[in-house]
């Protein structure tokens, strides 16, 4: 029995690069648009809270190199400007609209001040979420990790000069962005097989994490269940998640965010509005598709969605406080019934980061109830980030996780099944090309324009392994754009490993991929090479 | 475009992914030399691939057409490391064209309800919107 445990906390925030300059307004940017509003911000606002108030969070936090570069790109800032305003300009309407309605004006009221507190925090930062983060994490309150390139899921590249590529254009990635070399790495869909463990260490990786079915079958190695870090023979130290408790957060069904009292996401002002009203902010297409404004609360999940009651934000706080209380109590009694003499035990619950705002509106205030309540009651339990814990604890037992994910029955399926598995003979081609340009041209002299398509070529290699499209084209959502934004990095990877290859590269065209796929910076094709030859 | 039409100069090549355990894909490609051959009817329409555990156990065969490209390969469900051959037939005989990388298969872990779901993924698709 213990009195005491640990808790830590990932949250893994990401998106496809997804950047359109030449269009003013594209369906898919939204999807970055309102993360920053319902979940990046939030979140950071109550990382900020939290500290002001002495009280230091202790979350991790994944940035994918892809929304890190989001965060930068100056034009998605002028865009999220334009759209945050756009959001306070449809709700300065709706008030009028909607003045007699006395049981939403606490939703609007609520609503506007999300709004503005995006635009203050953006315009108090350049634009620019990174800068916040990295205040975050030098004054200790939060430790950010990263994840591979363009989030490719690891086990299914084949190539392993590609996961070597995906893996050291993170860390390189990273250092550009927050000043300081990467200590954690999550694997996109917790994806693992233990032949990346030398890749993550090579490039300098300390830890990661895998799912708790990766240690099923190994209760000789995995002493601690999943209440323990491991390490692997190479030193790649590895965090197991805890599926018990991490349900109780994330199901929709069973879990917090299903209450009745909370916001429905499915109900939204883009679907329920007169067209002609809201298509000024519908964009390019004149499409409906969600505003961010909704109205209603869950109420009775079982009933179609046009059976909703208004909601009520101070009701769904009252709720967060019961989740909070309940969330504590049951880690409490989780860790009293785990037997681990001399250690505290180590709780691991990690999600998709947009969990927490966009997808359960309450999530950031149910993540702040319950770190301030652990401290207000002086509960038995601390948050601590993965570095804290291995300072801690720094010879964990050794043990190689199975292969496993994170994803739909657990491994591969998502990824690769019928509806997406001919992406990957393209996918296999292309990068074999890159591979084959890499060797060759690793050591000839080059001239500035064949050395700058093959460095878009590798850009382009990596946003095509992304792990976005397959899942995309496998649930139907979205699946044209990702069909042909695969299409795209394949076709132009390939044209520009012709085209540097018979030196024969155009400059604007060339130009105006390297303009648009603006990811990685300080991109090296090198870094595709065979290792015994780089 | 079509799905599979994506332009990229072909060469003779055969990869192997897992995809949960007892089950990897398989996708191959062809030179464009090797697709004219078959195509001249100098080899069958038809490649044999072979599923390779690491003690040189043949754990799967089976034939497919050569322009499917892609094929699930189902084996007894134990985990280690795999891997695959491919094979065309002319007048001689079957020949080796290729040979995959070693692929892990994972170990069968609990039931599917027992394996967790954490992914925000698999909740968009089960809510759907």
């Amino acid at each position: 029995m213990n009195s005491r445990a640990s808790l830590l906390f990932v949250l893994h925030a990401h998106l496809p690069f997804v950047n359109h300059p030449a269009s003013s307004s594209f369906l898919e940017e939204n999807w970055f648009f309102e993360a920053v509003a319902e979940t990046y911000v939030p979140l950071i606002r109550m990382f900020e809270r939290l500290a002001a108030d002495h009280i230091r969070p202790g979350i991790t936090l994944s940035v994918s190199p892809t929304l890190g570069a989001m965060f930068e790109n100056e034009e998605l800032k002028e865009k999220l400007f334009s759209y945050l305003e756009s959001r306070l300009e449809i709700l300065g309407k709706e008030k009028i609209r909607l003045k007699k309605e006395k049981k939403v004006l606490k939703a609007l009221a609520m609503y506007e001040r999300l709004y503005l507190d995006s635009l203050d925090l953006l315009h108090a930062n350049g634009g620019s979420l990174i800068i916040p983060l990295r205040a975050l994490q030098r004054a200790g309150q939060i430790e950010i990790i990263t994840t591979s390139a363009t989030h490719a899921v690891l086990p299914l590249l084949i190539r392993k000069e590609a996961v070597r590529a995906q893996v050291a254009v993170a860390a390189t990635d990273y250092e550009s962005r927050f000043g300081i070399k990467p200590k954690g790495f999550w694997l996109p869909e917790c994806a693992y097989e233990p032949s990346l463990n030398a890749y993550l260490r090579m490039a300098g990786f300390k830890y990661s994490f895998a799912e708790s079915h990766s240690i099923d079958g190994m209760s000789d190695k995995a002493v601690f269940g999943v209440f323990s870090s491991y390490r692997s023979p190479n030193g790649m130290n590895f965090f197991i998640r805890d599926s018990f408790s991490s349900a109780e957060v994330w199901s929709a069904r069973n879990g917090y965010p299903g209450n009745p009292a909370y916001r429905e996401f499915y109900r939204d002002l883009g679907f329920d509005a007169d067209l002609d009203y809201i298509r000024p902010y519908l964009g390019e297409g004149g499409t409906r598709h969600p505003l961010g404004i909704k109205y209603y609360r869950i109420t009775d999940s079982s009933k179609d969605l046009s059976g909703r009651d208004y909601y009520d934000p101070d009701k769904a706080m009252a709720q967060v406080e019961k989740d909070a209380a309940d969330y504590v109590r049951r880690r409490i009694e989780q860790a009293a019934a785990v037997s681990m003499p001399g250690r505290e035990p180590l709780i691991v619950n990690c999600y998709d980061a947009e969990l927490f705002g966009h997808w359960w509106f309450e999530g950031p205030a149910f993540l702040e109830n319950v770190i301030r309540r652990i401290r207000k009651e002086r509960l038995p339990l601390r948050f601590v980030t993965p570095s804290e814990y291995q300072a801690a604890y720094p010879q964990p037992p050794e043990l190689v996780p199975g292969v496993s994910s994170w994803g739909e029955k657990g491994y591969f399926e998502p990824w690769v099944n019928p509806s997406n598995d001919w992406i990957y003979r393209n996918l296999f081609s292309v990068t074999d090309k890159m591979i084959d340009a890499a060797n060759f041209f690793k050591t000839r002299h080059l001239m500035p324009l064949q050395r700058r398509g093959l460095n878009q070529a590798a850009r382009e290699v990596l946003l095509a392994q992304s792990s976005d499209w397959a899942f995309l084209i496998y649930i139907g959502s979205h699946a044209a754009y990702a069909k042909r934004r695969f299409a795209e990095h394949v076709n132009s990877a390939a044209e520009l490993l012709e085209k540097s290859i018979q030196n024969n590269i155009n400059e604007q065209e060339l130009l105006k991929l390297e303009l648009k796929n603006n990811i990685f910076p300080n991109m090296d094709f090198r870094l595709f090479s065979s290792p015994a030859r780089y | 475009m079509e799905d599979k039409d994506i332009r990229i100069p072909h060469e003779n090549k055969l990869g192997l992914m897992p995809v949960r355990p007892g089950v990897f894909f398989a996708l191959w490609d062809f030179s464009n030399v090797r697709v004219s051959r078959i195509r001249e009817g100098e080899f069958s329409e038809n490649i044999k691939l072979r599923l390779y555990n690491e003690k040189q156990k043949i754990c799967f065969e089976g034939n497919f057409p050569w322009n499917s490209y892609g094929a699930y390969l189902e084996h007894e469900p134990r985990a280690g490391k795999y891997y695959a051959v491919l094979y065309v037939e002319g007048e001689d005989g079957w020949i080796t064209l290729s040979e995959s990388n070693m692929s892990l298969s994972p170990a069968l872990s609990g039931t599917v309800n027992e394996r967790s779901h954490a992914s925000l993924e698999f909740h968009k698709k089960k809510v759907g919107t």
